[in-house]
């Protein structure tokens, strides 16, 4: 994933979330790894807000995953299923399991909050 | 900046040095020189930060080649050029800079004066050039021993408070620390007088001293947090999500029935066991699935980690996390096999495992323990527990009871180095119970692994905000 490439998804997420929350990194493999602080989660989560991991493993620019850094409760008061502790760069994340595709035509900020929808469903 | 430093009156600042990479210091340091005044080994370095103590965790070492120093009258200089190729890599890697050189004589090692004055100018430039990351300045002297000064980020910007090291342990088996600890009375003596014996005092307080986590509370963990409780490990860091059912009565070391109906968390059951042998053993509970935050906070505190778990998945942050921190990780497992013969069920294999990952050796990965191919297996339902034709994984108590033994043997080996063994090389090994041998396994570092290369001695993640 080219300079270029990075610096667009960098500002596709600034845009939408601010300029002060969102921090990128890229790993000695190659990752890139933008990391939104507070993003909002749909109504009735616990918590209300989490920071959210966006990352290109080995900077594939097809593949992007999501993660949160903690485990959401969902608005009927269940923990939300399929939620896995990760780490990412020695830090503990969650990854879990959502339908929504990434398209690269579409800014990033789409895709991460169509995967945060996930947790808009009552399991 | 100012080119001076101010050495801050407290500090619990340690350094970690995996062996293999403290062999290529120790061994260039000693090289003669050659026209200039002495050796000096760049190592690439991170940080990590826990309540009571910092730790610089060493991740490579980089010799000054005899062509880039520059003679000088007074102390020793090298050109720019190497010094931006470490800088380069410490950007890409997030790493901090550690500056070596070696005091032939002293077992107190300490920063000469001009030592002192190099570092402040130095500093001044690496805090720009590297900023938010741990730099220093450390002399070898005789018998392990180290001294000096790093600076750590987030402490005082605008002048450079820096701190004292503390401690340096060479992640070997066993594992070195120096300064020596000295000997204090050991609480409860009587209780660990035949112990004594094996380990000496020093042994014996410095297993009391320990931190030790144990991540996975089943059949092997179980076992072997009774052992330690016994041997006199004096911290605990118990890591389960798990309560107690039914089904783990047979081989839970410490539960008991009462602990199924009240649906009883294995943390509390162990730490019940440690605390009925070891009154006085500090116990943390963390009733949760490694990783969280809480519980890689929690476990960075320890001398030792025993890896319990019960999948190959689960091992995989524990494999990063120990390399990462620079603790020593013992594994363990235990796994079963039958095959049907007609409408019985034949038992063919009951095997485990005792593998001790030493930072800086074989990694998980390295061993064969880890591999893509084991994990895309396990995610269709094929993981280490499988057993053919068999509703739930089997398991049976005492060749759990066999592994954890070799496996707080090796522990106390690690802390003590009590067995004086003609070889350092880190121990594998298989237990194959239903032909009741033990086996060596070799493993060696890959120098293709590109798992514990990359990971090794990264210590904490760091974010810097945009500048």
């Amino acid at each position: 994933m080219d300079e270029g490439t990075i610096g667009k998804l960098d500002s596709d997420l600034r845009r939408h979330y601010g300029e002060e929350k969102v921090i990128r990194k890229v790993l000695a493999d190659g990752t890139v790894a933008f990391r939104i602080n507070a993003a909002e989660l749909p109504q009735g989560c616990k918590p209300e807000r989490v920071d959210a991991l966006v990352t290109f493993p080995g900077g594939n620019g097809s593949q992007p995953q999501v993660l949160v850094r903690q485990q959401i409760t969902l608005a009927n008061g269940k923990i939300a299923r399929n939620q896995s502790n990760t780490t990412f760069d020695g830090e503990a994340w969650v990854g879990f399991s959502a339908n929504f595709p990434y398209d690269s035509s579409k800014p990033l900020w789409y895709f991460v909050g169509g995967r945060l929808r996930r947790f808009a469903q009552s399991d | 900046m100012r080119n001076q430093i101010e050495v801050a009156p407290s500090s619990e600042v340690a350094i970690k040095v995996p062996l293999a990479l403290g062999q290529t210091i120790v061994r260039e340091l000693a090289r003669p020189p050659d026209g200039y005044y002495e050796r000096v080994v760049l190592a690439l370095v991170g940080l990590s930060k826990t309540v009571g103590k910092d730790s610089v965790t060493m991740h490579s070492v980089h010799p000054v080649p005899d062509e880039s120093y520059i003679p000088t009258d007074d102390g020793t200089s090298w050109n720019q050029k190497f010094t931006a190729e470490i800088v380069s890599e410490g950007m890409k890697q997030n790493l901090g800079i550690l500056i070596l050189h070696k005091h032939g004589l002293s077992s107190n090692p300490s920063l000469s004066p001009t030592d002192r004055t190099s570092f402040a100018q130095t500093l001044s430039r690496l805090r720009i050039l590297l900023p938010h990351r741990p730099h220093g300045s450390a002399v070898l002297g005789k018998d392990y021993s180290m001294g000096g000064l790093i600076w750590l980020p987030g402490t005082d910007s605008a002048m450079h408070t820096v701190f004292e090291i503390k401690s340096v342990t060479w992640l070997g088996t066993p594992l070195i620390t120096r300064p020596r600890t000295e000997h204090r009375r050991i609480p409860r003596r009587q209780m660990y007088e035949r112990q004594i014996t094996l380990l000496g005092e020093g042994g014996q307080e410095r297993i009391v001293n320990s931190k030790v986590g144990i991540v996975g509370l089943g059949g092997g963990g179980s076992h072997v947090a009774q052992q330690l409780a016994h041997a006199g490990f004096g911290n605990f860091i118990l890591v389960d999500s798990d309560v107690v059912e039914v089904t783990n009565l047979h081989r839970l070391i410490g539960s008991q029935e009462k602990d199924v109906n009240g649906i009883e968390k294995k943390t509390k059951v162990m730490s019940r066991l440690i605390q009925s042998i070891n009154k006085r053993a500090k116990v943390k509970e963390l009733q949760e699935e490694f990783p969280t935050e809480r519980s890689i906070e929690a476990l960075k505190e320890s001398d030792v980690i025993f890896s319990c778990v019960d999948t190959y998945k689960a091992r995989v942050p524990l494999a990063d996390f120990a390399w990462r921190h620079e603790i020593p990780l013992i594994d363990i497992g235990i796994g079963t096999q039958v095959e049907r013969e007609g409408a019985s069920p034949k038992l063919t294999h009951v095997a485990g495992h005792v593998h001790v990952y030493v930072p800086g050796g074989p990694c998980m990965w390295c061993s064969g323990l880890l591999s893509k191919e084991k994990l895309d297996e396990e995610s269709l339902g094929r993981g280490p527990e499988y057993v053919q034709g068999v509703q739930s994984p089997a398991q049976i108590v005492s060749a759990n009871g066999v592994v954890a033994s070799l496996a707080v043997t090796e522990a106390m080996q690690l802390i003590t180095g009590f067995m004086n063994r003609t070889s350092a090389q880190p121990v594998f090994r298989i237990y194959d119970a239903v032909n009741s041998r033990l086996y060596a396994q070799e493993a060696r570092a890959n120098p293709e692994c590109s798992h514990c290369a990359s990971s090794l001695g990264l210590g904490d993640s760091s974010w810097q905000e945009r500048i």
